[in-house]
């Protein structure tokens, strides 16, 4: 089951009235929407609204989604569309067409612009994420670590990494699950106890 | 389970083992819990650490109608009917013209020879200047014989002269116009000779 059918199986069911469905959706790419909007809408409370308000506009449009094009490429658009309509609303310039175009929703990388903009509530929360998963990086053996930055930064396949580590996908697959776990070992006291409960 | 998770995130999960997994996810809070962590986690590695609004927008859903729609494998289904029914309907439009188009083609021969056969036995027995038996003037008898079907539906004289005067207008012919009197001329050439 590749990753798009994995977003066509949760559509369905969000499509059938299981919420919980678009929920993982939007656990999904509720990052990558922000990223994006973020490219032309510069304070980080209106990017959360205007992405709250993508997600909304995308379960309630979800009847007209027919599956011809992946799920976060629909969602990419209507996001676009949101925060066109959002900055002509507050009587700024929309960004054109040209500016984006679906192509780019499947490549799309500019995560270093947000973290210059956050509030600094959240630039603390964010730094220490990043330090404890960068440190629970930093005491993963080896291969458990090329095996989650192969994937999770290059974006390979688990066929590919097998390629490139020597090893049978089953171990790939071992492997990337054992790097997480021992990451979100880390990271999960942060998150409990973090007042903040958007992470 | 959390190994499960973790290979459905990467979409290397089989069809089968996904489509358990998606129904722990909708039961289990402590599973989807996971799933936000793992994707937390791959995030952060990509440098996109910030805050998610996944929590407002589930609050907000909550607030929705139901979306109740037909799904895309019935809608999928359904066009799959849609496209059977017509190749049904194109199938039965062919064999439609099939059933009414062979029975004319299939006279045609018969009436080419009903038609030569009529048309000579007129005009043989005016250059002849006398009566004569139609298939002995015209025809051999080895002939007669080999187009019995023929032989056997040539009209009565005076249906003949209808015919030949509405030749054109028969649906037996391929080409109408001017063509039945094309070859009649050159038959009645053959038959002076």
């Amino acid at each position: 089951m590749s990753d798009r059918d994995a977003d066509r199986l949760l559509v369905e069911r969000a499509q059938r009235g299981e919420k919980h469905a678009f929920d993982l959706l939007v656990t999904k790419y509720q990052r990558k929407l922000a990223r994006l909007l973020s490219r032309f809408i510069r304070n980080p409370a209106e990017v959360d609204d205007v992405a709250q308000d993508a997600f909304i506009k995308a379960y309630r449009a979800l009847p007209s989604f027919r599956g011809d094009s992946a799920f976060y490429t629909w969602l990419y658009r209507i996001g676009i569309n949101t925060a066109k309509n959002y900055l002509v609303s507050m009587g700024r310039r929309a960004p054109t067409v040209t500016d984006f175009d679906a192509e780019e929703a499947e490549t799309f990388d500019d995560g270093e612009q947000l973290r210059d903009i956050n509030t600094p509530e959240s630039m603390l929360m964010s730094k220490q994420v990043a330090e404890t998963v960068n440190e629970a990086m930093e005491s993963l053996p080896d291969e458990l670590r090329t095996a989650i930055q192969l994937r999770e930064i290059e974006g390979l396949s688990y066929e590919e990494i097998a390629s490139i580590m020597n090893c049978p996908i089953g171990t790939v697959r071992s492997r990337i699950f054992r790097a997480r776990d021992a990451i979100a070992a880390k990271l999960r006291p942060l998150i409990d106890a973090g007042e903040d409960k958007r992470w | 389970m959390t190994e499960h998770i973790s290979a459905l995130l990467d979409g290397e999960l089989s069809d089968q083992d996904g489509l358990r997994q998606l129904e722990v996810l909708r039961s289990d809070e402590a599973c989807r819990r996971t799933w936000a962590t793992y994707h937390l986690i791959g995030d952060a590695l990509r440098g996109d650490v910030q805050a998610g609004c996944a929590r407002a927008v589930s609050l907000r859903l909550a607030e929705e109608p139901v979306v109740l729609c037909p799904t895309v494998t019935q809608r999928a289904r359904r066009e799959r009917t849609w496209y059977a029914v017509s190749a049904a309907a194109g199938f039965a439009a062919v064999a439609f013209v099939a059933w009414t188009a062979v029975p004319m083609l299939a006279a045609r021969p018969d009436a080419q020879v009903a038609s030569r056969d009529a048309a000579t036995a007129n005009v043989a027995p005016a250059l002849a200047g006398a009566p004569a038996p139609v298939l002995a003037s015209t025809t051999a008898p080895g002939t007669a014989t080999v187009t019995p079907a023929g032989a056997a539906q040539i009209p009565a004289p005076d249906v003949e002269n209808y015919l030949l005067a509405h030749q054109q207008f028969s649906p037996a012919n391929a080409m109408q116009g001017v063509a039945p009197y094309v070859r009649l001329v050159s038959e009645t050439a053959e038959s002076g000779r």
